[in-house]
């Protein structure tokens, strides 16, 4: 018997990348925009379990930093720190709503910890992967139910419908598909001014990415709708007296709800990614709020991209992000065919 | 509550039929210039507490004929002839949102496959959307009423049947249902296309008494539609259908005893009860049929539909199409024979 199924180790997966993220401000030890202009570029903190004298012990610690100049640091292995659960720090909003000062971990003053070291201005990259994650996770799920509402509405009214309707309706959805979607954000991105604030240019980029996204989902629908329209139970409802919308809602719809769930979780990492090249490129939110894409992008200067590797981690992170994603779309592919047959 | 609600039922007929086709011609375009002829100037009358049976062969329009009536013929139809009155109103010219308040409540289908309940959802609510559509009411209240229907189709067990899908209930128990569907707001015209068919002799025989119980209870009429002359002989009249024509009608008995038009008798004889079962070589002798094909529906002939396969065929039968023919007072047919004799 296996100790861990594929499901509950998929599901924690799931669970490990999002609670963190959803907690940001729990899980990170410092505010985004807390500066140390002392510790740019600075690596991973390393964490220790024995002291100077090589003495073991139960707590990890951390070593207070030492610049020795020229972008070197060095740590100064006298004075370890030892490295506190549940401690008191910088205030932040939970949600956005509830007012905390309680951090998962931290250490005390002098003493910083980075787990995935710090950019040029040196900021706590680890806290700020963790913020920037919800902005782009949230981008992708907004972007993906803007997408899969378009799509599902439309989609369903072209295949149930048929006719002109169907036919408008699906050479709009090619014309969609037809458009390179970084180009047309490009153009759009064009045409604001620009300096955007970070909520302005939040909602442009789920809208694009959520608008021109469509096409796909809507195409999916309609395929679903066409065929259970002519279903003998869809005729069955209607010969009893079913109108339009109740046959579309009770009969159609509920037969296309496991392909629009698969859509949606294989959406979600897609437009994170979309959210990542785009902010990589300047066209998303931009400094000082974080987010994965706006992280990498310091990446486009060489210098740092062969110096400094811990500022690629939030590049890297997106791999297990999207092999759960995809592993949980593949594992309700299932549920869809047992349903069909 | 709507005032136009219960139009249809208050405006009382005058001559007692509840439904009156007339004339009804449908036709599916098939490609551009090309059409079929499904129904050609079918009429006929229902009348109320009267089981009236629609009999014929594959294809010669008596589900199309189903279909009309319940408004609900597929979008390459087209119906250029006749009217078809429910109660007095010509649901031809009627809005769609009011033949949808019709439809269930005072007109309903039972449809000739078990494939009419939705796999995805319980039967029990499946019945009660119906109920709910046109007679809303406390959810209580309407389980009672589904529960009563159950039993009074023989469902046993309603308890575990109202909760069951589909797939967990038997062929036979799920045609139950599709009637309960069909029944449970007391239409008074059910349409029933081959509830019948893919069902056992018991099961068979169980329906049909329930469609004679409705009968007797609540006055419903019912047309009752098969290729099976013995399913049909639940009914009090007889409709012959051959290649979209209505070729004889009249009273059961006498159809059945005297059938007036070549196609009935030879229809007849095909059926498995008149000839002898056949045995381990005693008695064999192979099913009788008609020899030959329908017409192909897209085709115009100038004479009667039947003629090529007629066994009493005359010079005329190829070139005159027959009307009608009264052969008793409520038993006509449509064949050349007894144009003398009126």
């Amino acid at each position: 018997m296996r100790l861990l199924s594929k499901k509950s180790l998929l599901l924690m997966s799931l669970v490990a990348i999002h609670v963190p993220i959803l907690f940001s401000g729990l899980f990170a030890p410092y505010d985004v925009a807390e500066q140390n202009r002392d510790f740019s570029f600075v690596p991973p903190s390393r964490i220790h379990f024995t002291d100077a004298h090589r003495t073991l012990h139960l707590r990890p610690s951390v070593c207070s930093l030492e610049n020795s100049g020229f972008g070197q640091y060095h740590e100064n292995r006298d004075r370890c720190f030892p490295i506190h659960f549940l401690i008191m720090g910088s205030p932040y909003l939970l949600f956005g709503v509830f007012k905390s000062n309680l951090h998962l971990f931290g250490v005390e003053a002098p003493a910083k910890i980075f787990l995935m070291g710090t950019d040029l201005y040196g900021r706590d990259v680890f806290s700020r992967f963790l913020y920037g994650g919800q902005l782009s996770l949230l981008t992708g799920i907004l972007a993906t139910a803007l997408s899969l509402g378009f799509g599902v509405l439309f989609g369903t009214l072209a295949g149930y419908y048929g006719g002109w309707p169907d036919a408008v309706i699906m050479r709009i959805a090619e014309l969609f598909l037809a458009l390179p979607w970084l180009y047309l954000l490009f153009a759009v991105r064009a045409f604001l001014p620009l300096n955007l604030n970070a909520a302005a240019a939040f909602c442009l980029l789920v809208s694009v990415i959520g608008i021109v996204g469509w096409a796909r989902p809507a195409r999916l629908v309609r395929g679903i709708a066409l065929s259970s329209r002519e279903r003998h139970y869809v005729l069955a409802a209607r010969l009893f007296g079913g109108s339009d919308s109740y046959l579309i809602r009770r009969h159609v719809l509920p037969d296309a709800y496991a392909v629009i769930i698969t859509q949606a979780v294989l959406l979600i990492p897609q437009y994170v990614l979309a959210e990542v090249t785009l902010s990589f490129l300047g066209l998303g939110v931009g400094e000082p709020t974080p987010s994965w894409g706006n992280m990498l992008s310091t990446l486009q200067q060489y210098q740092v991209l062969v110096s400094y590797w811990w500022l690629a981690i939030p590049g890297a992170v997106l791999v297990p992000v999207f092999c759960s994603y995809l592993l949980l779309a593949s594992e309700l592919q299932p549920r869809r065919t047992a349903i069909d047959a | 509550m709507d005032p136009n609600r219960h139009e249809v039922s208050l405006a009382r007929p005058i001559d007692g039929n509840l439904l009156r086709v007339c004339n009804l011609t449908v036709s599916y375009r098939l490609g551009p210039a090309y059409e079929s002829t499904a129904l050609k100037q079918v009429s006929f009358t229902v009348n109320c507490a009267e089981i009236v049976g629609l009999l014929g062969e594959s294809g010669c329009g008596k589900s199309t004929t189903a279909l009309a009536l319940m408004q609900m013929l597929p979008a390459n139809a087209r119906i250029s002839m006749g009217s078809i009155q429910l109660d007095g109103c010509n649901l031809l010219s009627m809005k769609e949102d009011r033949l949808r308040r019709l439809r269930g409540s005072e007109t309903s289908i039972v449809y000739q496959d078990s494939e009419t309940l939705n796999p995805m959802m319980r039967v029990g609510n499946q019945v009660m959307e119906v109920l709910r559509a046109h007679k809303p009411a406390k959810t209580a209240q309407m389980r009672d009423e589904i529960y009563s229907i159950f039993a009074a189709l023989g469902l046993k067990d309603c308890d575990r049947i109202y909760r069951a899908f589909p797939h967990q209930l038997s062929g036979g128990q799920r045609r139950r249902v599709a009637i309960a569907q069909a029944l449970i707001c007391k239409p008074r015209l059910v349409i029933a296309d081959e509830p019948t068919s893919s069902l056992d002799s018991e099961a068979t025989t169980g329906i049909l008494d329930i469609f004679r119980q409705l009968r007797a209870t609540h006055n419903t009429a019912i047309l009752l539609i098969s290729h099976d002359p013995e399913t049909l002989r639940a009914a009090d009249r007889l409709l012959v259908m051959y290649a979209g024509e209505i070729v004889e009608s009249g009273p059961l008995n006498e159809v059945f005893e005297h059938p007036a038009h070549p196609y009935t008798r030879a229809l007849l004889q095909c059926s498995t009860r008149q000839a002898a079962p056949p045995m381990f070589g005693v008695n064999r002798h192979s099913l009788a049929c008609i020899p030959g094909e329908p017409p192909d529906p897209c085709e115009v002939l100038p004479g009667c539909g039947f003629s090529p396969r007629c066994s009493n065929r005359a010079e005329i039968c190829d070139s005159l199409r027959p009307r009608l023919f009264e052969i008793s007072g409520v038993h006509s047919a449509r064949c050349l024979q007894y144009e003398a004799r009126e």
